[in-house]
């Protein structure tokens, strides 16, 4: 009943506006506290869409009257639309504390927002996708060794580039669709979907189209802040066979203090291949990886951070001569820039296998048990954030109104060294991609 | 000589008028609430002017909305001190530039038209840095000489009101942050 009352006070208000002539600004600098001027001049200005005229209006008018309960409501009946619960907090404490308030208005405000609460309930639900573009140029796509041979069965033999390429570059497409509920303040749930297209500058090899899918929850338990997840990956690749590959996996944040905290994850994923005419005998390389690693992130400032990272995977493989233990260790810096946020990490790595690998070294292995060791430096600097930081120019902010497209620069270069010459590469990538967030919570309002 | 004399009398009223002009004003109190005045110590009433270089202080229990030409609403209160370091203001082509120095005290403000046409004229300077801001509402809790809150308030993206999302870019002078979500926060200190 209260609620009908409420709509019928601003309809009134909003209507009645229609039987005054225009206001103009200078009019109301001369007579800024004249109630019924004001509040047409705030009506006036609601109908042509200059809200924040009619918000600055109705809070004055708010100041000089304060016992009118009708300026309170109407201004209320803006601010719920507002999309700000800062502000919204802001108002009902100030009309709820204020002596003037009489305890029928805070009645009937508590009874609106109990209205907007149940509203915000039903809309607990969120929806988003990020349609997303890339490019990346590979200056060793095909891994061609650094000494330009490789052992096939005991022999050297010159690192053949026919239908190998050592330059190439990828184009990526992608599309993610994230629906996922706000359960209460401190968990949610978080369903996604999506496909990446993949398709290369040289190479046939390589391209594939990938399905994904995941569920995650979020859930804040005292300083941890957890999450649970699984996923499932449909990859179709050009050239190869195809495989499914199911996971799961834990990401924890500790919250030691404002200027600490710990990241632990752990995974497992298992790679499933479908045999078929052309690959008849990939069931052997099925696998799978167990991962885990653990982080120490210090903020130095509120810009910047610094953080040092132990990574440990295994992949188990029914081929024993794919499987591999791999430790690696990552120094990484993270600082807030006016036009984006600017990353380095230097990551060291050290993978061995388990067993020789007959293919390469012969079956009576002129290097006697010779076992595959490689040690990896990788270093990637980065730089991300909204495009209006990068390119502060009024064309790019008038196709960026909302902030919802993003920019992202990678360069990434990658140092192996293996006991084995086949393995021993170096490579760059460099990665230039976008990508736009189109935000669908008003379906759920 | 007659016709001497009466020039030498026009031109010393209008020398005389032009000497005694009142600087233009770029504002008014639109609310004045309690105890609130200026550098001058004049106590400053609903309607009262506002110049170029005006310090307004309000006191405990008090607060006040200042108008300026621009349609920029600055809302203060209480304990609260601020000064009109700049301010220039066309009318016809909405160019121009505002910035004020937030002292002490809890001040929100409305962007108006000098930041519509361009949010890199409208600069709120702080003890600890300096907010821009485009198209929003954000309140600057000045907490102490070495400590500033600045709360963007919106709109929201998901406003209902066809309002377009404001934004605040927030700066100790060495590095900028930009807050787009209402009801986010930026704390700067010294």
């Amino acid at each position: 009943m209260l609620k009908y009352f409420y709509r019928i006070i601003v309809v009134f208000f909003v209507l009645s506006s229609a039987a005054y002539a225009e206001i103009s600004y200078r009019e109301i600098l001369e007579k800024p506290t004249d109630l019924e001027l004001n509040l047409n001049f705030a009506k006036q200005e609601q109908k042509a869409g200059n809200l924040k005229n009619t918000i600055a209006t109705l809070e004055r008018l708010s100041m000089l009257y304060p016992s009118n309960t009708e300026i309170k409501l109407y201004l209320l009946s803006i601010v719920v639309k507002m999309d700000s619960p800062a502000k919204l907090t802001l108002l009902v404490q100030s009309i709820m504390s204020d002596p003037n308030t009489k305890s029928d208005t805070k009645k009937l405000v508590a009874e609106l927002l109990e209205g907007e609460n149940k509203l915000a309930e039903k809309s607990k639900w969120f929806a988003y996708m990020d349609l997303s573009y890339s490019q990346t140029e590979d200056s060793n796509y095909d891994n061609y060794s650094e000494s330009g041979k490789r052992m096939i069965m005991g022999n050297f033999v010159d690192f053949n580039l026919g239908g190998l390429h050592k330059y190439d570059k990828s184009y990526k497409r992608g599309s993610a669709l994230t629906v996922g509920k706000n359960i209460d303040d401190t968990s949610s749930l978080f369903l996604n979907l999506g496909l990446d297209i993949t398709t290369l500058n040289k190479k046939e090899t390589g391209e594939s189209d990938i399905i994904n899918a995941s569920a995650s929850y979020f859930k804040i338990i005292g300083k941890h802040y957890i999450t649970p997840y699984v996923y499932i990956l449909e990859p179709n690749y050009r050239g190869v066979a195809d495989t499914s590959v199911y996971g799961l996996g834990l990401n924890n944040t500790y919250i030691h203090n404002e200027k600490r905290n710990f990241n632990y994850t752990g995974s497992v994923a298992h790679t499933k291949y479908k045999p078929n005419a052309t690959f008849p005998s990939v069931k052997s390389s099925e696998n799978d990886v167990y991962s885990f690693s653990i982080k120490d992130n210090i903020n130095i400032t509120n810009k910047n951070k610094y953080g040092k990272k132990l990574i440990w995977t295994q992949l188990k493989s029914a081929a024993d001569v794919s499987e591999y233990n791999k430790i690696g260790f990552e120094l990484s810096y993270a600082h807030i820039l006016p036009f984006g946020t600017i990353n380095l990490s230097n990551q060291i790595s050290e993978k061995r296998y388990r067993d020789k690998n007959v293919a390469i070294l012969g079956v009576d292995g002129n290097k006697d048990n010779l076992i595959r060791k490689d040690h990896q430096i990788l270093s990637n600097i980065s730089l991300k954030g909204q495009l209006n930081q990068l390119l502060p120019f009024g064309f790019v902010k008038s196709i960026n109104k909302k902030n919802n497209i993003f920019y992202d620069i990678s360069f990434t270069d990658i140092r192996t060294d293996s006991n084995i010459h086949n393995y021993t590469t170096q490579k760059d990538l460099l990665t230039l991609g976008l990508t736009k967030r189109l935000n669908f919570n008003g379906l759920f309002n | 000589m007659m016709r001497f004399l009466t020039y030498i009398t026009l031109l010393l009223i209008s020398v005389n008028i032009a000497g005694a002009s009142s600087p233009e004003f770029i504002g008014v109190i639109g609310a004045a609430i309690g105890d609130v005045k200026n550098q001058k110590n004049e106590k400053l009433s609903n309607g009262s002017k506002i110049y170029f270089g005006d310090t307004i202080e309000v006191s405990e229990q008090s607060n006040a909305q200042v108008l300026f030409l621009d349609q920029t609403v600055i809302t203060i209160g209480e304990k609260s001190e601020l000064t009109v370091d700049e301010f220039i203001y066309d009318p016809e082509t909405n160019d121009g530039k505002m910035v004020t120095n937030i002292k002490s005290g809890t001040v929100k403000v409305i962007t108006g038209q000098i930041s519509k046409k361009n949010p890199d004229n409208l600069e709120v300077n702080v003890t600890t840095g300096t907010i821009g801001a485009r198209g929003t509402e954000f309140v600057v809790v000045a907490e102490s000489n070495d400590e500033n809150k600045i709360i963007l308030l919106g709109p929201g993206p998901n406003n209902t009101l066809g309002m377009m999302p404001g934004t605040l870019q927030v700066s100790d002078g060495l590095n900028t942050i930009e807050i787009i979500k209402p009801g986010y926060e930026s704390v700067l200190t010294n």
